[in-house]
């Protein structure tokens, strides 16, 4: 029963809801602000502690082996609270492109680092200012004895500046129609050039050139033929869980406004007693119940990697980019000039959903993707 | 083998049995079967599948055998709708009182009102139509006006219904009427129960935009009504009717496509009257995209729908999902109708000429005709103030 949860999975959400709202509150998030930093590697070691590195490694790599659906319910708890942590670049996205991969090699090296919280992943995937794997253009140079070497740029890459080492997608021989390679790179190997970047979000981003970095044959994690679908799966996956956090954001704040018009009172009495604004608020939670439905189901087929995947992670991204957008602004609306202060939480909230729309996918991008895969 | 499994089988072996070819296949409006006393068939086969039904009491399987009815338990019902479904067996009937006035007597009637109707029900001998809405008492439905009068033996029912569906061929009318003028307007309200052969009743159907008429306004003029056609309490009525109103919504949400509109679908209908573009995309961006829109918003309101029966089975509903799908899902049927109009275009406004198909000629007539989906049984807006009091708390405006 795929759309409601188990036990097991209720228990993980109530632990996370708790820890999060305990130790890592929005205003843990304002403090790293200020103090320019985007990550807190306290926050991840105690994360670790709690087992959610593993969530979604294997227990033969000392994982948990608790899937993706788990892994979800943590990051949208983690999407209410900004929490910055790797969770998403590292615990489901990185882990699964080693999932997925065909090194086992790299599957035994690492994920029992990052299981124990001591390796941190980044996926270097998009080139261009939209997200579209079609036009891939870093080129992988096969090197003779089943390596490659890297030659690219590769830009706003999450969590790029803290990771240890990069998934990076490319094309055989740069070629437009070339098969993709997904390379495995450290972050410290000869020709590897980083420069952070800031976004309005305040979270870690980097922009990463390759020259001719070597990737040895061990550290492949998918080409030839079979990469096409490797590829599109992880991207997939990377989708829906940018879906749950997208999710989170929207949720938080929509709650955050609820309370605020019972609160506020103009004209001698709660602003949430207006019918122009209860209907809009009522709208708003109509769309975020058939969200959560899209969601539950697109965590589903990821972690089951059942046929329909790529509908349901296009579905799930365009329909939480959707939402989000509407409820974002409308909490921002409702609250009126406090809204758009720095004070109040709900504008990071904004800032944040408008980074994650734009990351795997915009909404445009997945009715496109959406309509092909429907045949129209 | 499970008692369970054991009924399965013999639900599966005996609809294969029972169950005519011709009523294994998805209906259309017209072929739905309706009750009465002058009931009629679509044809032969719907008459055998109903008959087969109704003495198996599974026009109603849920309701008790004692009243005729399957007297199945949840899980059996459930049972024979997914045997049916597999089969793509049709409804062998559909009337208000089934899903509406039937599941409201088992909860309020009194033991003679049960074994009066119920059976009657069951067998399809009795139709029924609903007397709520007046002129003026649309949204506001507690303004309710119509007067029945406490006359000793009987009521005298003075006053007018409308929006009442099919009153011309039904034989009875479940009524909200005013017992008690004086009391505050939701105190004053009781539930009755009136034949519709009743000497005072008459009825002028409302011709609507779609053409159709199946609309009505009644009329009661000293119309008698005996004091056992009072269901529950006298001014205990509105409890009955918002029992039953839940029914109602449900039933409107859950109104299927083929049904209401025609059996074109958005990507046949795009096939045939757009075309794609040499890289095999709808050759108009912009209804590629509404479409993807309406298709997307499609199968989150299916999955929400499922999520809500998943977490019914599992003991635990969320009461607020019930109260977004008639907003959610009738708002998307209009959207689908808006979107067939523009696919089809001028084939799409036919009125009524051989010039145009009988698909074409639905898709013209669902278009217009569905528009009365986001007003009836709640509007639009009275479903979000439900959900803005009920599911986000919001004060009262």
């Amino acid at each position: 029963m795929a759309l409601v949860l188990t036990d097991d999975q209720k228990m993980l959400q109530d632990a996370a809801r708790d820890f999060i709202a305990d130790a890592s509150p929005v205003d843990e998030f304002r403090k790293l602000r200020e103090a320019g930093k985007t990550r807190d590697p306290e926050l991840w070691r105690q994360m670790a502690e709690l087992g959610w590195s593993a969530v979604n490694i294997a227990e033969k790599y000392e994982g948990l082996q608790f899937g993706l659906t788990g892994l979800g319910l943590i990051v949208i708890e983690a999407g209410r609270h900004l929490v910055a942590s790797p969770l998403s670049s590292t615990a489901a996205i990185g882990v699964s492109a080693l999932n997925l991969g065909t090194s086992e090699d790299a599957r035994q090296r690492l994920l029992p680092e990052i299981a124990a919280g001591q390796t941190l992943v980044a996926f270097a995937v998009d080139e261009l200012n939209h997200h579209d794997p079609q036009y891939t253009s870093t080129r992988a140079k096969p090197d003779g004895s089943g390596g490659y070497l890297l030659d690219g740029r590769k830009v706003f890459v999450s969590g790029g500046g803290h990771a240890d080492h990069y998934v990076v997608l490319a094309r055989e021989n740069g070629e437009p129609d070339g098969d993709f390679v997904l390379a495995l790179v450290d972050a410290g190997a000869k020709g590897v050039d980083k420069t952070k970047v800031q976004l309005i979000d305040s979270r870690d981003y980097a922009n990463l050139d390759f020259s001719e970095v070597a990737v040895s044959k061990d550290a492949v994690l998918a080409d030839g033929s079979e990469a096409g679908a490797i590829v599109e799966t992880l991207i997939d996956i990377a989708a829906i869980v940018t879906a749950c956090e997208l999710y989170g954001c929207a949720l938080q704040s929509f709650e955050d406004t609820v309370r605020y018009l019972t609160e506020r009172k103009q004209f001698g009495r709660a602003i949430g007693s207006f019918q122009a604004l209860q209907h809009r608020a009522a709208h708003a939670f109509c769309q975020l119940q058939l969200l959560y439905s899209v969601i539950l189901d697109a965590l589903d087929a990821a972690e089951t990697i059942r046929p329909g995947l790529a509908l349901a992670a296009s579905h799930a991204k365009a329909l939480a980019n959707d939402t989000t957008d509407l409820v974002t602004n409308e909490a921002i609306q409702m609250h009126g000039g406090i809204g758009v202060t720095d004070e109040l939480n709900i504008g990071l909230y904004l800032k944040r959903a408008r980074v994650l729309r734009n990351l795997f996918g915009n909404t445009s991008y997945h009715w496109r993707r959406f309509a092909r895969l429907s045949g129209y | 083998m499970s008692e369970l499994d054991a009924f399965r089988e013999d639900t599966r072996q005996w609809l294969e049995a029972n169950c005519p070819e011709s009523m294994r296949t998805v209906g259309r409006r017209e072929d739905m079967v309706a009750p009465g006393r002058n009931q009629k068939f679509p044809s032969d086969d719907a008459r055998i599948w109903f008959e087969r039904m109704r003495d198996k009491g599974w026009t109603c399987p849920e309701f008790p055998s004692e009243y005729g009815g399957g007297g199945l338990d949840a899980a059996k019902a459930k049972v024979l709708r997914q045997e049916m479904q597999r089969l793509k067996c049709r409804a062998p009937l559909s009337d208000l009182g089934i899903s509406m006035l039937g599941p409201a007597l088992l909860e309020f009637g009194s033991e003679a009102q049960k074994a009066e109707h119920i059976p009657r029900i069951v067998r399809g001998e009795i139709r029924w139509c609903q007397g709520y809405s007046e002129p003026g008492a649309g949204s506001d439905l507690a303004s309710v006006q119509c007067r029945a009068e406490d006359k000793g033996d009987h009521y005298l029912v003075n006053g007018t219904k409308i929006w009442t569906s099919f009153a011309t061929e039904s034989d009875w009318i479940f009524c909200l009427v005013r017992t008690d003028p004086d009391a505050p307007k939701r105190d004053g309200i009781s539930f009755l129960l009136i034949d519709m052969e009743t000497p005072g009743i008459s009825i002028a159907p409302i011709q609507l935009i779609s053409g159709d008429s199946e609309f009505c306004q009644v009329f009661f003029e000293d119309v008698k009504v005996p004091k056992k056609n009072m269901v529950y309490e006298a001014n205990k009525g509105w409890t009955v009717a918002k029992g039953l109103l839940k029914h109602e919504r449900k039933m409107i949400s859950e109104l299927s496509q083929d049904f209401i509109g025609g059996t074109l679908t958005l990507r046949q209908a795009a096939d045939e009257y757009l075309g794609y573009d040499k890289n095999g995309k709808l050759k108009e961006p912009g209804l590629r995209a509404a479409i993807t829109r309406h298709e997307m918003n499609m199968r989150a309101i299916e999955l929400t729908a499922y999520r809500a029966h998943l977490e019914g089975l599992a003991g635990e509903p969320d009461s607020r999902i019930p109260l977004i799908m008639k907003y959610v899902s009738t708002t998307e049927f209009q959207v689908k109708d808006e979107l067939m109009t523009e696919l089809l275009g001028y084939r799409g406004l036919g009125w009524d000429d051989a010039y145009f198909s009988e698909e074409e000629l639905k898709s013209s007539r669902s278009l217009l005709f569905n528009k009365s989906l986001t007003i009836a049984g709640g509007t639009n807006e009275v479903q979000l103030n439900i959900i803005a009091k009920r599911a986000l708390d919001l004060p009262e405006s």
